[in-house]
């Protein structure tokens, strides 16, 4: 699938924008629209939009991580950030959240929901991928 | 806790290592495997004397215990009685394969399953928790799955593997219904705090439901008729399985369930007729199945049904007797029995077959092996002075005993001695039959006596049979009478000898002995090995037709409603929707519709709105497939310009990337479908999708409309938005709602999307390989 000269290379600067502003929308989810599933959808479109632009061989290239293997990751995260308070003595999936003073940023909110949220990211990035790139393939 | 988990988690450690570690253990697989058990054994056995001094102790971790499932372990006479006949036979039997198995056999993959199968079973007896124990009870059907289907290529090992599956999970299933209504009965689930509320249950208009279910369960796993047929066929599996899973141990679960709940759902007329009346049946049938087997290991398999029969029978009374005559069997069972299954697999390892029409006068080529079956089959008879005898005795004498509505006169002793003289026949059978009379000359010529290492775990049985028989004081004061009394209380029981007197008893094991011989020597040598087939009950075939029925209705729902067209399929799942919101709507909450209280609608939401139903048109009215894709995407848009308008700002951006998504994958797939059909659709099948695409509209609008009027329950939305920065720390509601307050839900989600991923990826991969 190669298309023309200019959606290729508008899709090349293109990419790195969409993955900035997918990786924007998972940070600032907790607190303004956005999250990880939305992000997640968003990241995988952009390398998808890579692979009907330029062809697989190059999304392989720049996107160098398995789907597969990026599912299973985010599944894990999610399902530890679950286990840890079960280990602190608290039920399944307990969240917590503190601040933390980072120089020049000023009070930065920590969620460990965030890391829930990075899990469900990595799954739905890792499952669509898989879906869409084995289709496209096809 | 951490000690007590330990010991069903080291077998499931030693599963998940082995693969990873058998390039480095090599050859010495099979002696590095005997830690886990060896581990486990040593761990249980800190906490004998504990416990044999009356000590229990109990440890609960919350699951969720707004449900009453709690993970809680148990430690008292009977969870270490059985840990301990786990760990140790586990440990036998991992030494035995090593000689069983060929070098050639997958033997990492086998003693994985091995050792899965071993945590699930320790973890069952040490659950405090019915819902635990019921999730091991589970893993432990599904580790004998995979072990009786060891041998993948073998027809017949599958059919027993996936028999044994279905019979021991439906029964499972029956279990999971009796244990549900008895939390409902009694708001808990905890075994201890159960049986200080057995009033209750005994009361209650559910008892008889939950005595049938439970029963079944235990049945089921316990090979009891009319379920017992599984059993047999299970023996296609490696015979240390047979030994270790289908004789001293999985089989004995039921038995461990029933001893359990006995202080429970004990103690009334039901049980003992329903739990007596089983164990009457299964004896008696095992029994005379057994006489009739050409193959020994299924002779074997029927006599563990008959004497698991027996054991069952033995909880019926529930006097303090009879649990002590049941505990002793169970044991003596696994000692005799495991032996038995063992020297079963020394014969088929050396000779090449379990036919007993081909194995006679095998004693002068296998002498040890042949005093080794001896010692355990006469334990089997009740001939003293092994350790069969001693459970016989306590048996007829706990059925002596029983108070008199108990004991139906002489009808239960005359019972025990009837099927104990089947027992003493077939035990006859194996000694005599096999090892005695003239050698069979195409078997024997090349027969020698297998590697000593190979005899030590039966001879290490037989020497329970003889020492156990001959010294049972001392087990019975560390390890079987705390059992007994962890079930029916502390309680001053005479001293098991191996002889005190010329007593009824007594008697009535020399009556049992001379009889068994008697039938042996007028027929039973020869009994069942005349005809060509061993008979069955036709159970099997009952099944078998089952599974035949179950096949067809899958091939015929399949047609039905599979047809291959899309467009069917569709019409298929709105037509049933719409039958099945509509009746109970115009039966039951009939037509009217509560007053609404509807937002004004601003004239820019008018207009999307219009313009939602143009597109939806244009998609009805395209011609072709790419144009059709498009509008698609325009409503789609259209949809998150509505949520943008009713201030979703979340929804809208999903609804944006998913509509995106799926114009692509719809743009990836579309080469591959046919033009739209140019085939005029006739006036009646245009009139029909339109009535349906009406039908199916309205009933959306009406169920809305409904929906906006009622409240059933107050609304939950008020919590989420007062709560969301307080407990969950984010100011964006629906993503605290996805990740936090709703984390479980996200957790199937994703769950299920990487599922469906890795569905779509391997059933394209599959189709490529087979194209290629």
């Amino acid at each position: 699938m190669t298309g023309s000269l200019i959606l290729t290379t508008v899709t090349r600067l293109v990419f790195f924008v969409v993955l900035l502003f997918s990786l924007y929308l998972l940070l600032r989810g907790h607190n303004s629209p956005g999250g990880g599933f939305i992000a997640g959808v968003m990241t995988a479109l952009g390398v998808l939009l890579q692979s009907i632009a330029s062809d697989l061989r190059y999304v392989r290239l720049v996107f160098r991580a398995e789907p597969r293997v990026l599912a299973g990751i985010g599944l894990m995260t999610s399902l530890t950030t679950g286990l840890v308070p079960m280990l602190l003595g608290y039920p399944f999936l307990t969240s917590t959240f503190g601040h933390v003073h980072v120089p020049g940023l000023g009070e930065v909110e920590i969620a460990s929901a965030f890391f829930f949220d990075l899990g469900v990211y990595c799954v739905v990035v890792g499952g669509s991928l898989l879906m869409m790139i084995t289709l496209a393939e096809e | 806790m951490a000690l007590v988990a330990l010991i069903f988690l080291l077998p499931w450690l030693g599963a998940a290592l082995l693969p990873s570690l058998r390039p480095l253990l090599g050859r010495h697989l099979g002696r590095w495997v005997l830690v886990p058990p060896a581990a486990s054994f040593l761990i249980t056995l800190t906490f004998v004397i504990p416990t044999s001094h009356g000590r229990e102790v109990r440890y609960t971790l919350p699951w969720f215990p707004a449900l009453g499932a709690n993970f809680s372990l148990w430690i008292d006479g009977l969870s270490v009685f059985f840990a301990l006949l786990i760990a140790g036979m586990g440990l036998l039997i991992a030494w035995y394969s090593r000689y069983y198995l060929d070098p050639s056999e997958r033997q990492c993959r086998f003693y994985a399953y091995l050792l899965c199968f071993m945590g699930a079973m320790l973890g069952l007896v040490l659950s405090a928790n019915l819902l635990t124990l019921f999730v091991f009870w589970e893993l432990t059907s599904i580790s004998s799955f995979l072990l009786i289907g060891f041998w993948q290529t073998r027809p017949e090992s599958l059919y027993g593997a996936r028999q044994a599956l279905l019979v021991t999970v439906l029964g499972g299933l029956a279990l999971l219904g009796g244990l549900i209504i008895l939390y409902q009965v009694t708001g808990t689930l905890e075994l201890p705090e159960l049986a200080t509320s057995s009033g209750v249950i005994r009361d209650s208009p559910l008892y008889p439901v939950i005595l049938g279910l439970v029963l079944a369960g235990a049945a089921a796993k316990s090979a009891q008729f009319p379920l017992h047929f599984w059993l047999p066929n299970a023996m296609a599996a490696p015979t240390p399985v047979s030994a270790y899973l289908h004789s001293a141990t999985m089989v004995k679960a039921g038995l461990f369930l029933v001893c359990r709940l006995l202080p429970v759902l004990g103690g009334t007329e039901a049980w003992m007729y329903a739990v007596m009346g089983i164990g009457v049946v299964t004896f008696f049938v095992g029994g005379a199945l057994a006489l009739q087997q050409h193959d020994l290991k299924a002779l074997l398999a029927y006599s563990t049904i008959s004497q698991l029969g027996a054991i069952m029978f033995l909880y019926g009374p529930g006097t303090a007797e009879s649990v002590r005559a049941a505990i002793f069997h169970l044991f003596n069972h696994a000692t005799f029995k495991g032996a038995l299954f063992l020297l079963v697999g020394v014969i088929e390892h050396q000779a090449g077959t379990r036919d007993r029409r081909e194995l006679t006068g095998l004693l002068p080529r296998l002498p040890m092996t042949g005093t080794l079956a001896a010692i355990a089959a006469l334990s089997m008879a009740g001939v003293p002075p092994f350790n069969g005898f001693l459970s016989k005795e306590l048996t007829y004498e706990a059925l002596l005993t029983s108070p008199a509505p108990v004991s139906l006169g002489w009808l239960l002793p005359s019972i025990a001695v009837a099927g104990s003289l089947l027992t003493v026949t077939y035990s006859l059978a194996i000694v005599h039959g096999i090892f005695f009379g003239k050698p069979s000359k195409t078997k024997s010529d090349h027969l020698h006596e297998p590697a000593m290492g190979m005899l030590l775990a039966p001879a290490l049985l037989a020497g329970m049979c003889v020492l156990h028989g001959a010294i049972p004081r001392w087990l019975d004061s560390v390890l079987l009478a705390p059992a007994v009394f962890s079930v029916i209380g502390p309680q001053n029981l005479p001293p098991v000898m191996l002889w005190h007197g010329l007593s009824l008893s007594a008697l009535m094991s020399l009556i049992t002995l001379l009889g068994g011989a008697a039938l042996y020597v007028v027929g039973g040598s020869a009994l069942g090995l005349r005809s060509a087939k061993p008979p069955t009950l036709g159970l099997n075939a009952v099944y078998d037709r089952g599974m035949e029925a179950i096949d067809r209705l899958g091939t015929l729902s399949t047609r039905v409603f599979q047809s291959g067209y899309l467009k069917f399929s569709v019409m298929m799942t709105l037509g049933f929707l719409v039958l099945s919101f509509t009746y109970p709507w115009l039966t039951k909450v009939g037509t009217e519709v509560k007053a609404l209280d509807l937002a004004p609608v601003e004239p820019y939401e008018a207009a999307l709105l219009a313009l939602l139903m143009i597109g939806a048109l244009a998609v009805a009215l395209s011609r072709q497939p790419l144009s059709a894709v498009l509008t698609l995407g325009l409503v789609g848009l259209l949809v998150s310009f509505l949520f943008v308008a009713l201030r979703a700002p979340d929804l809208a951006l999903t609804q944006l990337l998913i509509e995106t998504a799926t114009l692509i994958l719809f743009l990836l797939v579309l080469r591959f479908l046919p033009p739209f059909s140019r085939e005029t659709l006739s006036r009646w099948v245009r009139c029909r999708d339109v009535a349906l695409s009406v039908m199916v509209g309205g009933l959306v609008v009406v169920l809305l409309l409904i929906a906006n009027g009622e409240t059933l329950y107050p609304s939950i939305a008020g919590y989420f938005l007062e709560h969301s920065l307080t407990l969950g720390g984010g100011r964006n509601v629906v993503n605290v709602i996805v990740v936090d307050f709703r984390g479980y839900d996200t957790m199937g989600e994703i769950t299920v999307l990487a599922i469906a991923a890795i569905g779509v990826y391997s059933l394209v991969k599959l189709k490529r390989e087979r194209h290629q």
